[in-house]
This record gives C-alpha cells, sequence and structure tokens, in this order.
C-alpha cells in the first residue's frame, strides 16, 4: 500500500501545523479509504456536490451584489421588485436564461461553440477545490498549490478563444483576442507577484501559506515588498478576469459584447456565471496569499491581542476579507475608466511588469537577509 | 474485479509502448501535414511524449532521483522557445507571401 | 490495493484518451481543432505525470504547454488565418509513407522494449514529495546539478523572446529608424478569416 500510495500523495498531502491543524475533505476520505470504502466516497460525493452548489449560490449572490453596488455608486436603488429588496431578482434572471433559445449562428463551428463555455467554467470551477476556506473546509490541499492555481487560471484562455472564433463574428473574433493577449500577459505579472509570497512562507500550498502567516499577514509582515506584490497581484488579477478598467474583450460600446456577442440562453450563462466565479477566486486568492486566508489578525509575541483575534471563527475571517476584496474590484468598476488596447500592453509590459522583477529581487535579499517581521518564526 | 485489476498494473512496458505510440503519431502527423502550423503541432506531440518518456524511465529506473523530471522540463522550456521562433517565422512569411503550405516555399529567391 | 486498482483504470483511460486525441491532432482537417485536441493530448499527458508521481512537472506541464504554447499556436493559426482553411486530405503516396515510418518505428520501439530489463530499483525508494528536490537539484552547482544548463536555457528562452519578435514584428520603411512605434493604437491590427473580411479577395502571387 505505502509504495502504491505514492501517485495519491497529492490528494492526501495536510499540512501539520500544531496550532490549527488542517483537514482536507480528500484526506478524511483518503482515511476512510481502507476500511469504509463508501464512507470516502460519500466524501467526495460531499465535496462535488458543494462545489456546484457553491458555483451556483456565489454567481447568483454576486451578481445581486454587483447590481446592488452598482446601483448604489449611481445613487439608484438597483433591482427592488421580486423579493424584499430584490433579492429574487438573479434567481427570475436565472430561470428567464434556462428558458431562453439557445441560438447558434448559422455557420458557426458547432462543436466548439458548445464546448467553449464548459471550458470556460470548469477551468474556474477547479479552481475553488484548493482554496483553503476554513481549517476544516478545503476540499483538497495540492501540495503545487501555488503552481496548479497558476496552470489552471491559463485555462480558461482556451474557452474564450474558441467561443470567440467559433462564432463567425468579427466581433467576437477581436474581442477573443484582445482576451487572451490581455489574459497571457497579465498572467506572467500575477504570477510573479505569487513567487514573492511563496519565498517567503517557502512552500507552494495553500494551506501551507495561510499557516505561515500565523505572526502576521504578508502585507505587512514583509515590509513594503509584500505590499508592492499585493498590488501588482490585484491589479493584474483584475485585468485576467477581464473586470472593467481591463474590459475590452468585451467592451460594450466598442464590441457589442466581445467574445459572448453570439451566445445566449444557457450557453450565456455558463460564461456570465464563469466571470463572477472568477472574481470570487481572484478575491479568495488574494485574500489567502496576502491578507492571511482564514488566519485571524495576529501579531507575532502579542499573545493576549492575538487571543482576543482568534475568538472570530477562521471561517469569518476568510469571508470577510474576500468580500472585502470584491468589493474593491467592484469600486475599481465605477472609479476607472476602461484602458485602450495599446494602454492596457504598455501598463503590463513596461510598468508592471519591470517593477515585479525588481520587487521579486527585493523580496529574495530580504529572505535571505531575514529583513522582514518575526523570522524566526 | 479489484484483484484482477490491481495485479494488471502497467510495467514500464506498457508505459514506454503509450509513449512510442505517441511519438509514432507525431511522426506521422510531420509527414503529412503541408501547413507549417499543422507540422509544429504535430513536433509539439513528440516532443511531449519523448518528455514523457524521460519521466517513466525516472520512474521505474531510479524513483529517488529526479534527473528524469528535469530533462522533462528542459525539453518543455525549449519547446516553448521553438513556438516562440516558430509562429514569429510563420506569421512573417504568411505577411510576406500569403500562405505557410510548406509545398510552396520550396524556392530560397524572392 | 485500491490504489494499483485505481492506477490501473486511470492509465488505460488517460492512454487511451491520450492517443485518441493524438489522432485526431494528425488527421482534423481543421487546424484550430488540430490545436484543441494537442491540448488535450497535453492535458491527458498532464494526468499521466501524476500517476507517475511527478505532481511538479504535472503543474509545470499544464502551465507552459496547456496555457502558454496551444495559445500561441491557436493564436498562429487564427494571424495566419489559416483557421477557416479546410486543409485538403495528404495524398495517398504521403498517407503511406507516413504510415510506413511511423508502424516501423513503433515496431521497431516495441521490439527493443520487450527485451528491455530494467534494473530492479532499491526498495522503498520513493519519488521526492514536493518540488524542493527539483529545486535544489537545477541550483546545484556540484558535479551531479544542473546549474548551467538551467542558466543556459533561460538564456536560449530569452533569444527566442528577441528573435521572435525581431522576425515578426513589421518592417519599417526605410527612412523611419528601426525602434520607431510598436505600441500606437493604430498598429494592432487582426488578419479575420478571409470570408469575414470586408474588402474583395485580392490575387495572390
Amino acid at each position: 500500500m505505502a509504495g502504491a500510495a505514492a501517485p495519491f500523495a497529492l490528494f492526501a498531502a495536510a499540512q501539520a501545523a500544531p496550532a490549527w491543524p488542517v483537514k482536507t475533505v480528500a484526506a478524511r476520505a483518503a482515511e476512510a479509504l481502507p476500511d469504509h470504502p463508501w464512507t470516502a466516497v460519500l466524501y467526495m460525493a460531499l465535496a462535488f456536490a458543494g462545489l456546484g452548489a457553491l458555483v451556483a449560490v456565489l454567481g447568483m449572490g454576486l451578481i445581486y451584489l454587483e447590481r446592488k453596488i452598482a446601483a448604489r455608486f449611481q445613487c439608484r436603488l438597483g433591482p427592488m421588485r421580486v423579493g424584499p429588496h430584490g433579492i429574487f431578482q438573479t434567481v427570475a434572471d436565472t430561470f428567464k436564461l434556462l428558458f431562453k433559445e439557445d441560438i447558434v449562428p448559422a455557420r458557426a463551428d458547432k462543436t466548439l461553440h458548445l464546448l467553449a463555455p464548459f471550458l470556460a467554467l470548469s477551468s474556474t470551477a477547479l479552481m475553488l477545490g484548493v482554496i483553503p476556506y476554513s481549517p476544516i473546509l478545503q476540499i483538497s490541499d495540492v501540495n503545487i498549490g501555488v503552481l496548479y492555481i497558476a496552470a489552471v487560471s491559463g485555462l480558461g484562455v482556451m474557452g474564450i478563444l474558441l467561443g470567440g472564433w467559433s462564432s463567425y463574428n468579427k466581433w467576437s473574433l477581436i474581442g477573443a483576442m484582445r482576451g487572451a493577449a490581455q489574459i497571457i500577459s497579465y498572467e506572467v505579472s500575477a504570477t510573479l507577484a505569487l513567487l514573492v509570497v511563496v519565498m517567503f512562507a517557502g512552500t507552494l500550498s495553500l494551506s501551507g501559506i495561510v499557516a505561515s502567516q500565523a505572526e502576521g499577514w504578508w502585507i505587512w509582515r514583509a515590509p513594503v515588498v509584500g505590499g508592492i506584490a499585493f498590488l501588482i497581484y490585484l491589479t493584474a488579477s483584475t485585468a485576467e478576469i477581464n473586470r472593467t478598467p481591463f474590459d475590452i474583450p468585451e467592451g460594450e460600446s466598442e464590441l457589442t459584447a466581445g467574445f459572448h456577442t453570439e451566445y445566449s440562453g444557457l450557453r450565456f450563462a455558463f460564461f456570465f456565471l464563469a466571470e463572477f466565479i472568477n472574481m470570487f477566486v481572484a478575491a479568495a486568492l488574494t485574500a489567502t496569499l496576502f491578507l492571511g486566508g482564514w488566519m485571524p489578525f495576529h501579531i507575532g509575541g502579542a499573545n493576549a491581542f492575538n487571543a482576543v483575534m482568534d475568538l472570530v471563527p477562521p471561517g469569518v475571517w476568510f469571508l470577510g476579507k474576500t468580500a472585502f476584496v470584491v468589493f474593491v474590484i467592484m469600486w475599481f468598476r465605477w472609479t476607472f475608466p476602461r484602458l485602450r488596447v495599446d494602454q492596457l500592453m504598455r501598463l503590463e509590459w513596461k510598468l508592471l511588469l519591470p517593477i515585479g522583477f525588481a520587487n521579486l529581487a527585493l523580496g529574495a535579499l530580504a529572505v535571505l537577509y531575514d529583513l522582514y517581521f518575526f523570522p524566526g518564526a | 474485479m479489484l484483484e484482477f485489476l490491481a495485479a494488471h498494473k502497467p510495467g514500464h512496458v506498457e508505459w514506454l509502448l503509450l509513449s512510442a505510440t505517441l511519438f509514432a503519431i507525431g511522426l506521422y502527423g510531420v509527414l503529412t501535414r503541408r501547413n507549417a502550423v499543422g507540422i509544429l503541432i504535430s513536433v509539439e506531440l513528440m516532443l511531449n511524449s519523448a518528455a514523457l518518456n524521460f519521466v517513466v524511465f525516472n520512474r521505474f529506473v531510479a524513483p529517488a532521483a529526479c534527473d528524469g523530471q528535469i530533462t522533462a522540463i528542459f525539453v518543455i522550456a525549449v519547446a516553448a522557445a521553438e513556438v516562440v521562433v516558430g509562429m514569429a517565422i510563420f506569421v512573417a512569411l504568411f505577411r510576406h507571401r500569403g500562405t505557410i503550405d510548406v509545398n510552396r516555399m520550396n524556392t530560397m529567391k524572392d | 490495493m485500491m490504489h494499483d486498482a485505481a492506477l490501473t483504470v486511470l492509465f488505460y483511460v488517460l492512454g487511451a484518451g491520450a492517443i485518441l486525441c493524438a489522432l485526431a491532432v494528425v488527421n482534423a482537417r481543421r487546424l484550430l481543432r488540430a490545436a484543441l485536441a494537442l491540448m488535450f493530448v497535453l492535458l491527458a499527458s498532464a494526468g499521466l505525470y501524476l500517476l507517475l508521481g511527478a505532481e511538479f512537472l504535472a503543474g509545470i506541464q499544464v502551465l507552459v504547454y496547456v496555457g502558454g504554447i496551444v495559445i500561441l499556436i491557436v493564436f498562429a493559426v487564427m494571424l495566419t488565418s489559416a483557421a477557416d482553411l479546410l486543409e485538403d486530405h495528404p495524398s495517398p503516396g504521403r498517407m503511406l509513407a507516413g504510415a510506413v515510418a511511423s508502424i516501423s518505428f513503433l515496431v521497431f520501439a516495441g521490439g527493443v522494449f520487450a527485451r528491455l530489463e530494467l534494473a530492479a530499483p532499491a526498495p522503498g525508494a520513493r519519488p521526492p514529495a514536493d518540488a524542493s528536490a527539483i529545486g535544489r537539484r537545477l541550483l546545484d552547482f556540484g558535479s551531479e546539478g544542473y546549474v548551467l544548463p538551467f542558466e543556459l536555457l533561460s538564456l536560449l528562452l530569452l533569444a527566442a523572446v528577441i528573435g521572435g519578435i525581431a522576425v515578426a514584428r513589421k518592417t519599417p520603411p526605410r527612412d523611419q529608424p528601426f525602434t520607431s512605434g510598436g505600441d500606437a493604437p493604430g498598429e494592432v491590427d487582426i488578419v479575420l478569416p478571409r470570408s469575414q473580411r470586408d474588402e474583395p479577395e485580392e490575387p495572390r502571387a
């Protein structure tokens, strides 16, 4: 058994931190497998059902939030009719989308047209499985966590490219090309910012990174370097999820709706959902890497203060931080005007990338000479 | 059923045959494609199977070391460099001559 | 035993998937579909790496190959407007030559593999659990280390980037310096598929 278990170590890796024992759903399943195989199956079924429910609930909740926040910024009320304060508006919209006619353009490449939204959504849903929501709630802590995130987020580009190309529409194609160019450019900066945190934490596992912030979050514990990496990551991931200052792939005033112009009904809903889940994932990762994930606000050594902070359960900390970053990303939309294609590329290649490299080098020095807070911990 | 499956765990011959098959398919593609991008795609297939071969030998000859994996990483990086240059050449060629059919690239002048 | 059984099933499922997609890569008449099939082959290979215990490599495979190289290939297919081109099937002679070459390679390789006897690895030898072992070897200065090839590789990638830009950029007119422009808005252009362009098809020389 021990020898054969090697390939599966990926699914069972659990970080053993004394104060915060992390136990993932996959670890529980692996534990139950030899004696109670059906319990293991039940765990995994629960995990998948939970993922599906999370996708649906998150999608609807975030769309409602987006509309309400947008309304607040514009001194409107937003949706008010369906349910109290319009909370059932997105549910109604979902049903409307489900019953809409599913149109495929006459000269479209039908297979690819069908496949593209699934690709976009599944690459996003795959990332939800490794995010540490709380010490007891994480589906699988893959030991190459950060690499996994960087790799899987790149898969979504294929959905956009194929969706745009297969629609047989100029605007779709231009939107898809812009989207792909933008995403693969900003991925570089996002990865450079991730690497800074990986260097400080000394591990690729997401749970390990959260555990490494028990003395303080990396945004301030790594002086200046952490803050710059945070800003770069926030900017780059906003660009990667095509949110507003960077929404040129689907800029309404230029390209009707960009790569999903020709989509309707359920498959439009898939693209739409993928976009909002992407926003959640970006926010959750920003929170996990720079703001401590589920780790309460700790200051190394100040034990009394830390004990007070521990009264709030970890899951609430995670939710609060993620909600804050989501709000900031939505805030961007009503603050910055859309960039032009060339401005977008200049921002990445002439500004973010050099700063990212310099920041990485500085971070390496800080790690080497222990120039950060509480290095012994 | 479980015993049967467990007893037929793939050994090195099965793994090597898999990568050799992928390589052979890539070879077929290189020899039959006429579009330059198509040829490059087939070359990628062959490179990938070579990397797989390295990892298989790593697993079955010296599992404690990671030389095979490192070589595979080098293969992937070289493939990336190759694609960058190849694609640039094809785009330039297309802009210049309007085709990337390798059968029509038989002239050195022009 | 459960693990062994799962390993067997996953190996044959992923292997068959990879081979089927590889066949699609070389036979698809639309190049974009070939690129898509290539993506699935590479994803299946990443899964096979996981089975072999090479997790870091699987991550790199998806990150670089699927997220980078395949996207680049799709871009090239679109930029050379080969996307809406329906490739002719190759001539029978070519197909025969290709089939003979690849099948004879396969037979030869199979013959070698059947005779191959690998020295049994030391009992209890396990692949290193995380990426740090690979990282240490890559940056090791000793005779076992790979620091020189690693640095050479970065040089190669740098050269490839510069070469790619130099080859693919538009040649400026004679009287303008080479460094002009580059990101002015007018220079961003996309080659639409032939059927979607507005201007009439110009005859090609």
